[in-house]
């Protein structure tokens, strides 16, 4: 065989590979086929690794995650008895993977305890009487949200992206983050509220160097 | 904020998603506070869900690392062992040859095959030269490569009594059998080029380098008067 049939044979492969349907793919990686199991990993490490990025705000760690997400997905996929639909079996298992990783870590700041206790007057942003309320309606672009989500806590951070990112309800999350949906609400609301300051900060100053540019542009 | 507000803000934490109550809404209506902070808090979640559809591609490492992972871990099986459709089954011979134990069977079959050929004639110094070249050209294994042709190099026709002699059938078989190992090497290598990070690859390559320099040698010794013939 020479090198350009070799070449054939690899492309003739790497061809069937993509066009393999998801639900081939999951037969024969039940089955151990490498070619399989790569198809999945393509269909799906968009989405998980784009989850695992904005649950961490670290693409080092998403990339781990990610690693580890589909590791467990291999292992488990002899189970798989197709129930539920793959994609959303997946991104609970990654979803899962992220939080058992996160709770391994110490993370005084956002203790599901500590940040979550209503009685607790301190935690999370509050609305300061009179302070000019700037909308963020028509304002905040995608890019200034990604950075403000980034600067989240933890804590706030993960149930923001679950339910406002991910669109998990809060039973859904109170299951996987064990803790009540009361909790999850209460996060969740301080995200949001932390988010806001975050933005009209970010849009103050972009205000404040419009007029910077104006002034330096007059004069 | 005065306790209309709070209360506002509590609902706003309660609530799932849907419309507001009743009297949140009366209380919107009087109170601009609120409603930026009800009309932020769309904005964000609006948003947000956009961000839900975003794929981001993470880089070829991954997938490199999570490959060798599923390996050593064995749950990607041998490719005889796993079940194919009637297409892919088509690649036939050359898949099953990437694996190391069934690649390993096949060259000691080679080398065995060669050991039963009464004498060994007619290796070409030109024959010897060209795979030289081929190997210097696109060897990624400076080392075995070196020892590779190290080896080679005592197999030249000048070093070799009765090389020169005919033999036109055993001639052909030789051939045949160094082909084959030469072609696993080219898949070796080209597995190492595409996957330098694979020391499994690497040590395939080792191995047939040695292969076929066993090959050579047990050829020249065959050649040799009062050889093992």
């Amino acid at each position: 065989m020479d090198a350009s049939r070799t070449g054939t044979v690899t492309r003739t492969r790497r061809t069937e590979t993509s066009e393999m349907t998801e639900a081939e793919a999951i037969r024969l990686a039940q089955q151990g086929d490498a070619g399989a199991f790569e198809r999945i990993y393509r269909l799906h490490s968009r989405r998980v690794y784009a989850l695992c990025l904005r649950m961490v705000g670290n693409t080092a760690e998403a990339e781990d995650l990610t690693q580890d997400a589909f590791l467990q997905l291999f292992r488990k996929i002899g189970t798989f008895r197709g129930e539920s639909a793959f994609s959303t079996w997946l991104h609970r298992l990654a979803v899962n993977v992220v939080l058992m990783k996160l709770r391994k870590k110490t993370l005084p700041e956002t203790s599901l305890e500590e940040s979550t206790d209503p009685e607790d007057e301190s935690s999370g942003p509050r609305r300061e009487i009179g302070a000019p309320d700037l909308l963020l309606s028509g304002s905040i672009d995608r890019v200034h949200l990604e950075r403000a989500i980034e600067q989240l806590p933890p804590g706030y951070r993960q149930v923001f992206v679950l339910h406002d990112v991910q669109g998990y309800e809060h039973n859904e999350i109170a299951g996987l983050m064990d803790c009540s949906i009361g909790n999850s609400k209460s996060q969740l609301h301080k995200a949001r509220m932390r988010l806001r300051e975050l933005l009209q900060e970010t849009l103050r100053s972009l205000a404040r160097q419009e007029r910077q540019a104006a002034k330096g542009s007059g004069s | 904020m005065n306790m209309q507000c709070e209360q506002f803000e509590q609902i706003l934490e309660q609530r799932d998603e849907g419309a507001l109550p009743k009297p949140a809404l009366a209380h919107l209506e009087t109170c601009e506070a609120c409603r930026a902070l009800s009309a932020d808090f769309g904005a964000i979640h609006d948003m947000a869900l956009e961000l839900g559809h975003d794929e981001i591609a993470p880089p070829e490492r991954v997938w490199i690392s999570l490959r060798n992972q599923l390996e050593a871990e064995r749950l990607i099986l041998e490719p005889q062992a796993a079940p194919r459709s009637a297409s892919r089954a088509s690649s036939g011979w050359w898949s099953v040859l990437q694996h190391p134990a069934v690649a390993g069977a096949f060259l000691g079959l080679v080398l065995a095959a060669a050991s039963t050929v009464g004498y060994l004639s007619n290796f070409a110094q030109t024959s010897v030269h060209s795979q030289l070249a081929f190997q210097q050209e696109s060897s990624p294994v400076p080392a075995a490569d070196s020892v590779f042709k190290e080896e080679v190099l005592t197999v030249g026709s000048d070093s070799i009594p009765g090389l020169q002699r005919q033999d036109t059938a055993v001639t052909a078989s030789i051939r045949r059998n160094m082909q084959i190992v030469d072609n696993f090497i080219a898949i070796c290598e080209k597995s190492v080029r595409e996957q330098p990070d694979n020391q499994m690859a690497r040590e395939y390559l080792y191995g047939a380098y040695q292969q076929k320099a066993e090959l050579l040698a047990t050829a020249m010794n065959r050649s040799m008067p009062g050889g093992l013939q």
